[in-house]
């Protein structure tokens, strides 16, 4: 492959807008396209669908994604990554096989797996999920409304989060489409540059420049100018018709040119990278991925033309000894209340259905886990401070309870506050849903093994 | 003698989350507000502006660019586990923005046009 590599970002979530990924496909100068797919709560999720049915656990834009992009991507020769086969990315692989069959079309699909470590935190649960795990989860600031026993005994899903050296194997194979549950956003990303100027492994300066490449592209919009305009000062047009960023990655001269198609809409400038560079970073001195710690303190963002970025002053050291889990477990039911109310007074009549409300359920419930009372999604004093009487209030209770039942029958007695509460108080909503926490662990390196298979017609 | 300006008419931001941290970066439009804002937007000025709202520390890195501030505890939970409707606390930086800033009578805050042909 030549100097330049050029790499699109197709989404930046599980349901981000298809229509971008779309355009690229079709019209985008571009080896790769990468779609990113999954947040926090997002492989918890799938696994949760799994479990009652929903769906093969797979993204639920997954299909969509590759019925519009796929084609057009096998026939200009981009290739594709992503992590959006979620809890079960062969179930992906399987599906997206059978579709491009039908299509009369077939290509080599990679799978991505070892990412699932269960079974790990089921054979050491007992050491792991002790007294000492508050410690653990208080040094990361997770939030913990449960007791160890309750985790223990109710494991949900465990995924690492797997480095990019699987994803460049698959890519090594000749796989024309890697599919993949949790691998880090960037390492997407380090995988597709490290196999196109085959970078040596420890070469941290390198593996840090397709870091910030991958920071830089797995927001998709984020970039060129989604989540960005104040509507005054911070300009985007044409934000119906957003255009998800390019990266032109030239490995010689050590530079990065962030772009995106012509004409499509959004804004792209050095104020859009910048924020996106500073975007859920602690610090400048280490991001932390399972391929590098990268500094970004040396990085450089400068406007090179319209629509054109440049990004230079790429360091990395060596990669942490450890990686990071999500473990997600079953704790509950979450209850959320609200009502709402206009005009004089708003905020007054607010806090008085919070003290009603807290009143009653001092008589009646026991059961609550943990609860927070909102006024327009502040806490009391907060949304007094923020504006003493706003013209609109929405007060928003939401609480923990174990059991099921229970929740339902608070959630129920909510109601009665259409009739027996402050004046013009509207708009109840009443919702019980499954509260599956998650909280961050870490795992030895040696305990985690990233694997590749192909499947389908194309190996 | 000095005078409030708002934030917003400084800097711009953008909030992030991990866990229950909150991450809010905030960029000066103009590289020389760096310097103004480093001795008032300090971290123990944002811990006490969002007191009612985060219950862990709050700390501040400055970045060649801006300033970067780490919110512990700052979201009943956050989008693995929260309680809030904003669960990743992404209006937080317009919370942010609201901010006070108190300089000199006679500083000019940056006119609407400049700023938009800085962005």
């Amino acid at each position: 492959m030549g100097r330049v590599v050029r790499i699109g970002s197709g989404s930046g979530f599980s349901e981000d807008f298809v229509e971008p990924a779309e355009d690229l496909a079709n019209h985008g100068e571009i080896d790769f396209l990468i779609f990113e797919a999954l947040a926090e709560r997002t492989i918890h999720d799938a696994h949760i669908r799994i479990e009652e049915g929903v769906n093969p656990g797979y993204g639920m834009l997954f299909e969509e994604r590759m019925r519009r992009c796929a084609l057009a991507c096998l026939r200009r020769g981009i290739r594709i990554i992503t992590n959006d086969g979620s809890a079960n990315p062969r179930a992906a692989a399987e599906w997206l096989d059978d579709f491009l069959r039908q299509n009369g079309v077939t290509a080599k699909i990679a799978v991505v797996e070892g990412d699932d470590v269960k079974a790990y935190y089921e054979t050491h649960k007992d050491e792991i999920f002790t007294p000492q795990i508050y410690q653990i989860i208080a040094g990361s600031d997770a939030f913990l409304p449960t007791d160890p026993d309750t985790i223990r005994d109710n494991l949900g899903s465990a995924n690492v989060y797997l480095y990019h050296e699987p994803v460049r194997e698959a890519l090594d194979q000749g796989a024309d489409i890697v599919i993949t549950g949790r691998v880090a956003d960037p390492s997407m990303f380090v995988a597709a540059l490290s196999h196109s100027f085959n970078w040596k492994a420890g070469d941290w300066n390198k593996i840090a420049m397709g870091t910030v490449v991958g920071h830089l592209l797995e927001c998709s919009g984020h970039s060129t100018g989604g989540y960005f305009t104040d509507c005054e000062r911070k300009p985007a047009s044409d934000l119906a018709n957003i255009g998800y960023p390019i990266a032109e990655v030239d490995d010689e001269k050590n530079e990065v040119i962030i772009t995106k198609l012509p004409g499509s809409g959004g804004h792209l400038s050095k104020r859009t990278v910048l924020e996106q560079l500073h975007y859920e970073v602690h610090s400048f001195s280490s991001y932390i991925t399972p391929d590098v710690i990268a500094e970004f303190r040396h990085v450089r963002v400068e406007q090179a033309g319209e629509n054109r970025v440049q990004v230079t002053g790429f360091v990395g050291r060596e990669r942490p000894a450890t990686l990071k889990v999500l473990l997600g477990y079953k704790a509950g039911y979450n209850i959320v209340l609200a009502l709402r109310f206009r005009g004089h007074n708003a905020l007054k009549r607010a806090l008085l259905i919070g003290d009603v409300w807290s009143e009653r359920l001092r008589h009646s419930a026991n059961n609550i886990l943990d609860s927070v009372y909102l006024y327009n999604d502040l806490p009391r004093a907060a949304a007094l401070r923020d504006d003493p009487d706003p013209k609109y209030v929405e007060f928003r209770y939401s609480a923990i309870v174990r059991d099921r039942d229970e929740a339902e029958y608070i959630a129920r007695s909510f109601m009665g506050f259409y009739l027996n509460g402050a004046y013009g108080g509207g708009g109840v909503e009443t919702s019980v849903h499954r509260y599956d926490p998650l909280i961050p662990l870490t795992i030895p390196r040696e305990e985690v093994h990233g694997s590749v298979m192909m499947v389908g017609a194309g190996q | 003698m000095r005078k409030n300006v708002k934030l917003y008419e400084l800097a711009h931001a953008r909030t992030g989350d991990k866990f229950n941290t909150s991450l809010i970066a905030v960029l000066p439009y103009k590289p020389e507000h760096i310097d103004l804002l480093r001795g008032i937007l300090t971290a123990e000025y944002v811990q006490s502006a969002f007191c009612d709202i985060v219950r862990g520390l709050v700390e501040r890195e400055e970045t060649p660019y801006g300033f970067i501030f780490v919110l512990h505890a700052a979201l009943d939970g956050g989008v693995v586990a929260g309680l809030r409707h904003d669960k990743h606390g992404k209006s937080l930086s317009g919370l942010m923005l609201e901010l006070d800033i108190p300089v000199p009578v006679d500083f000019q805050v940056p006119t609407v046009e400049e700023v938009r042909a800085l962005m």
